[in-house]
């Protein structure tokens, strides 16, 4: 149970990979009343065309690994939810584009409770009816997704920027997709991807270490699991270009939307150099949007944005990409001024002041990351899964220099790899 | 009210401080409270955001975000809300502790005489608050009272609670009505300003890890408010109880139908019974044990998302829903059916117990988060409510099925609402 600890943000955790290959984590949280434990896969809905090692080469229908984490919370005598309720837990679960985790927070009974996060993930109960049952469940949730504009607007862009990447497929999927779905699709991307060796269990909170490691010890050793081959993950070859420069949509929202984004050229790299990549377009993005840049000023100013106007950075191995953009009254007119903005920025780059400033703040906020034991247990598994320990952030955030971010600047707001897409308002009666 | 925090009261300047070493941050949330009146609505949720455009010590947005970033990335917002019959005007700062951070800066201080300058010192020209500031915010304002359709669910519970408070002040929005904007003259800010620095109940809540005495000598030499807490806060009204079912619907193009139905509770924060409300609202639709969940969702497959939430402050509960518009009628009966099953006294000791274990851990768990004991701490204020969370989860236990199934009885449907697609047939109800 190896120790790893940081001085300066005054933080101990221990963890340790046992013989099945799981890799379990504690992140002691002194004087917290809530502990919470979190149980992920690597395994999100852009696995959708793989070949176990040694196996025959499978693609699934669209939203397969979020129709599975709704099935494993159903068990032969009732539901998980039940087993965590009657010992003060809530449970939750969610599915992203690379992991599927499962989650709960107690403020007791914290070892039941994660035995039962343990056995449920790892005792798949499926059975026609209760496939068939869920179906109802998750077309609605669907629906709701549909009705909601922002989430449309995300979704159109990743279908604008990537030609045949699977990112660009709604994770829920279809009302079509999934009405393909059965027990044996489910079992099959069960077996592949919820091998203990594919996952990281992490546990938050007031707890002795040496008790929760014993504990998972034990829930291990009662099972088994054959050895795990691994997974080949195939990927047909993505374009560098944008696939469509433009799409507008109409759906009932009182004021149009815009959105921008901007596809990252795929850098071939991961761990800590896509972590770097990823803190400096960060840095980047906040020196030419954020609230004291000119540009956000004179388009808060000129009225073309309000609080809705945000911007965001994403980079996974597969795939990277920015993204931007709010409320607006003149869709035109704000993307014509964000354009204009980039190019001055590609051609003038950022003041050292201000870069200091920005680098300063991201230090500051990295610190509430401490402050909940959801945001730490989150961070910390994502980082993980990205082959990055949480604690040397500030440690990178130091080696960012002015040049670094200059030259981020440049290309990320390549005009070439940039796509729009607006929401218009439906005429309402 | 929290036993592991070291609590400081100030009555004179209207302060409370909460003091431990969990967080890595010091959070301050200072609220302002006045009664919920529909001609201040729009006027109280432009103030904070003019006031937030620029003071003395940060004269512009780009000031102050410099003077944020400066202080290692402090943050600052600012909102407006309805707690029962009260209009809050709430800012917000949380700063890093500085002992995590390289040189181990002092922020408190900063912070402080930032967030006084904020409130108290703001830019003006000819004596009145700056009208091109207002100006932006006015705009901002009836652009965000347009958007409120945006979110469908949130409208359509918005739309129950119209409905529902018919003719009372809490019907209205939190900011307020579209037709108040042109009324929002520099004039009239600037006087609603001055009300708010000396005729309004105050008070700042700080949680971190801090020396109470030091915040204490601080704010007593920043606060730009004179000494005491402001004028006493009125109770909230009770709803009156009423023999018909309002029917209201909206149309819009939408896939899915949002339905919401709106009750009368007959037990506020007040009440001996509120724990014994918090367990009836927890069996039917809280949680994923609970029988709205249950039932239609996992059962029947007619829903994702069904709920139902109670509002201990104003005394009132919501079921909310999203369904296919040609499952609605079976939909409408199906959640019906839940509440008077728990009237007729069917729940078993399973939903009992397990409803009690997670009301006990969401009270257990609000120590962890600094804002959330900010928000209690100013709710026993705002309420003057004397429940500490001990006493809460003891009561709670003590809760008997006979008890859920009475208050289940004494819930009235006020409010029948649905949000459908334009083009769906119209149902009427028998």
């Amino acid at each position: 149970m190896p120790e790893v600890r940081s001085t300066t943000l005054a933080e101990t955790r221990f963890e340790e990979t046992l013989p099945s290959g799981l890799h379990v984590v504690v992140l002691p949280r002194p004087g917290y009343a809530k502990t919470f434990g979190m149980f992920t896969t690597r395994y999100g809905s852009i696995d959708h065309h793989f070949r176990p090692l040694g196996g025959q080469e499978i693609r699934v229908t669209d939203g397969i690994a979020h129709f599975l984490e709704h099935k494993l919370f159903e068990e032969p005598d009732g539901d998980a939810f039940t087993r965590f309720g009657r010992k003060g837990a809530s449970a939750n679960a969610f599915t992203g584009h690379t992991q599927t985790s499962y989650l709960f927070t107690a403020t007791d009974h914290v070892i039941e409770n994660l035995h039962t996060l343990l056995d449920f993930v790892q005792a798949p109960y499926l059975t026609d009816a209760n496939v068939a049952k869920e179906k109802g469940i998750i077309e609605q949730e669907i629906r709701m997704y549909d009705d909601h504009a922002t989430w449309r607007g995300y979704r159109a862009m990743l279908e604008n920027l990537y030609h045949v990447h699977p990112v660009r497929i709604d994770i829920a999927g279809t009302v079509e997709s999934i009405s393909q779905i059965d027990v044996e699709s489910l079992l099959t991307c069960y077996r592949t991807f919820y091998h203990p060796a594919n996952m990281v269990l992490v546990v938050c909170g007031d707890v002795d270490p040496d008790v929760v490691f014993r504990e998972v010890r034990a829930n291990q050793s009662r099972k088994s699991f054959e050895p795990w081959p691994g997974v080949e993950r195939l990927q047909d070859p993505e374009p560098d270009t944008v696939h469509a420069a433009s799409t507008t949509l109409h759906l009932s929202v009182a004021r149009p939307i815009l959105r921008l984004g901007f596809k990252d050229r795929a850098p071939g790299i991961d761990g800590e150099a896509l972590q770097f990549h990823h803190l400096v377009a960060g840095i980047a993005l906040e020196l030419t949007l954020g609230k004291a840049s000119d540009l956000y000023n004179r388009l808060d100013e000129s009225g073309l944005i309000d609080a809705t106007f945000s911007y965001d950075h994403e980079a996974e191995p597969g795939y990277a990409y920015t993204m931007l953009g709010g409320e607006t009254d003149d869709p035109e007119g704000l993307a014509i001024a964000l354009v204009e903005g980039f190019q001055q920025i590609r051609t003038h780059g950022f003041e050292a002041e201000a870069f200091e400033r920005v680098r300063r703040k991201r230090l500051g906020e990295f610190l509430r990351v401490f402050n909940s034991p959801e945001s730490l247990t989150h961070e910390f598994t994502t980082s993980y899964l990205a082959g990055v320990d949480l604690y040397v952030i500030p440690a990178l955030l130091d080696r960012v220099t002015l040049e670094h971010v200059t030259e981020r600047a440049r290309a990320l707001f390549d005009p070439e790899r940039m796509s729009k897409v607006v929401i218009m308002p439906t005429q309402e009666s | 009210m929290f036993d592991t925090f070291r609590e400081l009261r100030d009555p004179d300047h209207g302060l409370v401080v909460l003091s431990t070493d969990k967080f890595k941050t010091v959070t301050l949330t200072l609220s302002l409270a006045c009664p919920l009146d529909p001609s201040h609505l729009s006027l109280d949720a432009v103030l904070p955001a003019v006031l937030a455009r620029g003071c003395k010590l940060a004269p512009g947005v780009k000031a102050l975000q410099d003077r944020l970033d400066d202080m290692f990335g402090a943050s600052f917002d600012h909102g407006v809300y309805k707690h029962g019959d009260q209009h809050v005007l709430q800012f917000d700062l949380e700063i890093p502790n500085g002992n995590y951070l390289p040189g181990k800066p002092h922020l408190l201080e900063d912070a402080l005489a930032l967030l006084a300058s904020l409130v108290g010192e703001p830019l003006l020209e000819d004596g009145l608050l700056r009208s091109d500031f207002l100006d932006l915010e006015r705009e901002q304002l009836r652009r965000r009272l347009g958007s409120i359709i945006n979110n469908k669910a949130r409208y359509a519970a918005f739309r129950g609670v119209e409905a529902l408070f018919e003719g009372e002040p809490f019907a209205l929005h939190t900011l307020g009505r579209l037709e108040d904007l042109p009324g929002l003259t520099p004039a009239r800010v600037t006087a609603r300003h001055a009300e708010m620095l000396t005729g309004m109940w105050r008070e700042l809540v700080v949680v971190g890890d801090v020396d109470p005495a030091n915040v204490r000598d601080l704010w007593a030499r920043y606060s730009p408010f004179p000494q005491g807490q402001g004028p006493a806060l009125k109770p909230t009204r009770r709803l009156d109880d009423r023999s018909d079912v309002l029917e209201r619907s909206d149309r819009f193009d939408v896939q899915q139908s949002q339905l919401v139905f709106g009750f009368r509770a007959p037990v506020t924060i007040h009440d001996k019974d509120y724990p014994a409300y918090l367990m009836f609202s927890g069996v039917l639709g809280g949680y994923a044990h609970s029988k709205l969940f249950v039932n239609v969702r996992e059962k029947a497959s007619l829903a994702y998302s069904v709920y139902s939430r109670y509002d201990a402050i104003k005394g009132y509960m919501l079921i909310t829903a999203g369904i296919n518009e040609s499952d609605r009628e079976p939909a409408e009966r199906l959640i019906l059916e839940q509440l008077e099953a728990i009237a007729r006294g069917e729940v078993d000791d399973d939903e009992m117990q397990q409803t009690l274990a997670l009301i006990v851990n969401d009270y257990r768990e609000l120590v962890d988060s600094a804002p959330a004991i900010a928000h209690q701490v100013l709710a026993r204020d705002l309420t003057g409510h004397h429940w500490t969370i001990d006493q809460i989860i003891e009561a709670c236990g003590r809760v008997t099925v006979d008890d859920v199934a009475r208050l289940a009885r004494e819930t009235r449907l006020h409010v029948r609402y649905a949000l459908r697609d334009r083009q769906s047939r119209e149902v009427t109800h028998a």
